[in-house]
Formats: C-alpha cells, sequence, structure tokens
C-alpha cells in the first residue's frame, strides 16, 4: 500500500537527502489520489502533465540544478487559480472566462520555484457558500468520516491535504474558505491580511474580502510556501504596500484574547477541545465579550453579496448557477449602494473596535468552527442555544476575519479519542502576518507538546 | 439548474430572508459620517497650487 505523503517540510528534506525523487513523489501522489477517488477532492487531474514536470524537476535536482527548496514538490491547486496546466470551472456551469495558458500569480510564483502543479480541487461553485455541497462535481467527503462534509469552500483542497494525496494546497477565503475546511479536516490553514498577497489570477467572489492561502498538514509548511503568497504583485493594485515575507524567530509570552459573546457561541465539544489546548499552551489568556456581532456580520454579508453579484453580472442573465447561487446574486442586485457603503463604514468601525478597544493583544482566539464537520444532507446545526443553517454555522466566526482585513490561520487541536478534527482560530494585527505565524507556532509546539507528554 | 428568467418560490423566498437580515443588521448602525479625507468631495482641494 502507498504510503501517504509526508508533509511538505519532510518532502523537502526526503528530496534534499535523495530518499525521494520528484518522480517518486509525483507517483506516490498519483496513486494515492487514485485511492482516495472517493473523496472527489479532485476536479481534474492529468497524469501525463504532472509526470513531465516531475521529469524535469527530477533531472534538474540530478544535475545540481534545482531551482529552490521545494523544487519538485507536488501541490495542489484549487479551481478558482487560472493555471496553465488545466482548465479552470470555479466548479459552476457558469463557467467563468479563462484565458488560457495563463498562472495566477501564486501559481507562478510556486512554479518559477519548481513545485509541481498537481490537479485542481474541488471547490462550493464560485466560492460561494462553505459547505462544499454545491459543486457541478459534486459534494467532497471528510477523510476522517466519509459521511461528513469536509467545509468550504476549498474542501476539495483540505481533502487532499488531509488524506496525503499532498503536502500543501491552495485554496482562497472571503468568509473562511481555507480556515473552514482546514479545521474540519483537521489541517493547518493561514489567511494572509488583505492586501499582503496577491489576488491576480485568482477568480473573485468578493474583491475586498477575498485572500489566498495555503492549506498545509503542517504548521513549518506554512513558513515554507508562504513567501510565495506575501508582497507586492504589479497585477494587483491591494499589494503595493505589502512588504515581502519577513520570518520573526519566536515569539515569548504573547498576549492571547479569546472572544466570547453573543454571535459567537460553539458547541461544549468544540469549547471543551479549545480550552484544553489553550490550558496547554500555559499562557494567560484574557476573556474579552464582543456585541453585536450579528450586526457586524451583515455589513460582510452586505460586502458580499454586492461585490460578488457586480462581478457575476453579464453571467446572471443566462443559466449555468445552481439554484441557491443564484439566489445569492440576486439578493445581492438588490443591495443598495447606500447599505453596501454603510457595511464598509461598519467594516472601519469593526476593525477598529478590534484593534484599539479590547485592550493589549498580540493574537485573538476563537474556535474556527462551532462545531464538528456535520453530516452530509444536514442542513441545519444547533449549538449554545443557537439553531442556525450548516452553512451559517461554518461561517459562524470567520468571517470576522475578512472583515476585519486580518492576517488569520487555523491549527487542529485535539478532541479525544476517537474525535473528530478541531481548529483553534488565531487572529494577528494588520500587516503582522509572520508575528501571528511565529505565535501560532509557538502555541502548536505546546499543544502538540502536552498530547505527547513532553509537557 | 435555474430558469434564465425566472426565480422559484425558493429563491424568491431566500433573496427576502437575505434582505431583510442584511437591512435588519445594518439598520441597528448609525451611519458615522465618514471622516477620512479621500470622502470628503471639496472640490477646491484639487486646485492646482502653483496657479
Amino acid at each position: 500500500m502507498t504510503k501517504e505523503l509526508e508533509s511538505m517540510s519532510a518532502q523537502v528534506a526526503a528530496l534534499a537527502a535523495g530518499a525521494e525523487t520528484p518522480s517518486s513523489l509525483a507517483e506516490r501522489a498519483l496513486d494515492l489520489a487514485e485511492r482516495n477517488a472517493d473523496l472527489n477532492a479532485f476536479v481534474a487531474l492529468d497524469r501525463s502533465v504532472i509526470l513531465e514536470q516531475a521529469e524535469a524537476a527530477t533531472t534538474r535536482r540530478q544535475q545540481g540544478r534545482a531551482l529552490s527548496a521545494i523544487d519538485g514538490v507536488p501541490i495542489a491547486v484549487k479551481d478558482n487559480y487560472l493555471s496553465r496546466d488545466y482548465p479552470t470551472t470555479a466548479c459552476s456551469h457558469a463557467l467563468p472566462d479563462d484565458p488560457g495558458n495563463v498562472d495566477a500569480t501564486v501559481v507562478a510564483n510556486l512554479r518559477r520555484a519548481g513545485a509541481v502543479i498537481f490537479g485542481k480541487t474541488n471547490m462550493h461553485e464560485w466560492a460561494y457558500g462553505a459547505t462544499n455541497s454545491t459543486s457541478s462535481f459534486g459534494p467532497t467527503k471528510n477523510p476522517h468520516d466519509k459521511s461528513r462534509i469536509t467545509g468550504g469552500s476549498s474542501g476539495g483542497s483540505a481533502a487532499a491535504v488531509a488524506a496525503g494525496i499532498v503536502g500543501m494546497a491552495l485554496g482562497s477565503d472571503t468568509g473562511g474558505s481555507v480556515r473552514i475546511p482546514s479545521a474540519a479536516c483537521g489541517v493547518y490553514g493561514f489567511k494572509p491580511g488583505y492586501g499582503r498577497a496577491s489576488r491576480n489570477g485568482v477568480l473573485a467572489l468578493s474583491w475586498s474580502l477575498d485572500a489566498p492561502g495555503p492549506l498545509t498538514r503542517d504548521i513549518e509548511d506554512i513558513e515554507l510556501v508562504l513567501p510565495y503568497f506575501i508582497g507586492t504583485d504589479a497585477a494587483d493594485a491591494s499589494t503595493f504596500h505589502s512588504q515581502p515575507f519577513g520570518l520573526v524567530e519566536g515569539v515569548s509570552n504573547p498576549k492571547l484574547v479569546a472572544l466570547n459573546g453573543p454571535g459567537l457561541e460553539r458547541s461544549d465539544e468544540v469549547d471543551n477541545a479549545l480550552a484544553a489546548a489553550l490550558k496547554a499552551t500555559c499562557l494567560p489568556v484574557a476573556s474579552v465579550e464582543l456585541n453585536q456581532m450579528d450586526s457586524y456580520f451583515s455589513a460582510w454579508e452586505a460586502i458580499l453579496h454586492c461585490e460578488a453579484s457586480a462581478y457575476h453580472v453579464s453571467r446572471l442573465s443566462g443559466t449555468g448557477f445552481s439554484d441557491v447561487t443564484r439566489a445569492h446574486l440576486e439578493a445581492g442586485r438588490q443591495i443598495s449602494a447606500e447599505d453596501y457603503l454603510k457595511g464598509l463604514s461598519i467594516r472601519a468601525e469593526f476593525s477598529d473596535k478590534l484593534l484599539n478597544q479590547i485592550g493589549d493583544w498580540d493574537a485573538l482566539v476563537l474556535p474556527t468552527l462551532p462545531v464538528v464537520a456535520p453530516k452530509h444532507g444536514v442542513d441545519w446545526q444547533q449549538f449554545g442555544g443557537r439553531k442556525v443553517t450548516t452553512q451559517d454555522s461554518m461561517t459562524w466566526f470567520c468571517w470576522i476575519g475578512n472583515l476585519a482585513g486580518f492576517p488569520c490561520i487555523t491549527i487542529p487541536v485535539p478532541n479525544g479519542a476517537p474525535g473528530l478534527p478541531v481548529g483553534m482560530m488565531l487572529m494577528g494585527r494588520p500587516g503582522k502576518d509572520e508575528q501571528l505565524l511565529a505565535i501560532a507556532k509557538f502555541v502548536d509546539s505546546r499543544v502538540k507538546g502536552s498530547v505527547s507528554g513532553g509537557r | 439548474m435555474s430558469d434564465e428568467n425566472k426565480l422559484t418560490e425558493d429563491q424568491l423566498k431566500q433573496i427576502e430572508a437575505t434582505l431583510k437580515r442584511i437591512r435588519g443588521g445594518l439598520s441597528r448602525f448609525s451611519f458615522a459620517k465618514p471622516t477620512e479625507p479621500a470622502h470628503v468631495y471639496q472640490p477646491e482641494a484639487f486646485d492646482d497650487k502653483r496657479a
């Protein structure tokens, strides 16, 4: 039986030591993709395209001409990133305008470093939902329990990483679409702060909320790939003030603030797992109660639907969208300019509130999801005295990071045995993506240490 | 798949519920006057000071 692919960092080490070649990694990944076909993680996969890239990388390494440490490492690409190897469908019958033979900036950066563009992953139609149940290719299945959803919209990427088919996959995040499936599938996911990473070539959902980000098997992998996301891109004006990735080495006693209050309820199972993980950090964790979260959510929703409708206006007269996506888009057309601008104004107030009105902090803490991965076909979730749609339960906490524009990361935390995955979300200060990563590494090491008995 | 022009009853209900939720949430905030200079249109600010 083919062994799962290790973390990206471990693959890099194996390549450097000569224990693996890019071709052997690609062969293993292809075999694993075939064996896990029932997850429905991939929507485009071409053996010859993959092996051709891998063989070229193998030759470069044999000749001592490796392009970078990740030369020859397979990565999966969400189907809303343009890529030269595969068509881009956004997993919708309402197809995007694919210029063909074009890479999104992040894909181009990784390709330039020699990464093997492995395949396109399944996603919620046009990233306009967080369950991955609505896709022209059908729903994805959670590798931890196939009767459960992966969450979305980067659900195929999360399933591919969690199943060990690849060590890293690309996602995009407008209201949690990197973090939600990462948490539901037990992997790591990072959403850069708005304006730090190029959106160029990633099909828009809501241009002022969107961010591209990686999903990985280990936190070191986030550090390994963020330099290919972060920095200025002439093709994306939002990044004009973005500094290149600058690693922050270690942190000492970061100030964590846990957020609570109405609108931030969670199930006991998730709350207990988060509390145990925070206890394992041995850090003092302050708790702050936020109010009006339901109303702030309305600002996020107004911006989301309005921008999505504007982006899709030329497609709306035709057919192809699923019924639920079309209804979202039609709702967006009925939001007035006044309400859209009010949403933007509230966003500024919200960011200020988090930054300046809840004391000193280095990272804000929430569960990534209020529940563990729901079962397929279950439309409602109940937790903490709330009854909300499964869709809303997925974005329950994550939209906060997009409305504020802050960098965010989800890390898996223990949930007893044989519990389903639970994620801890950490949000950093704007422009401090690297500091957030350092804090997350600190927290992750303490949590892992508590599980292994090291602490 | 969606009909080209006609929305179903379910879609109309979904749209109505979405808009009700958004408008209800937004109405709980007073629309603060923007204070950023770029948001205040002052034609004289664009005058060429060298003239």
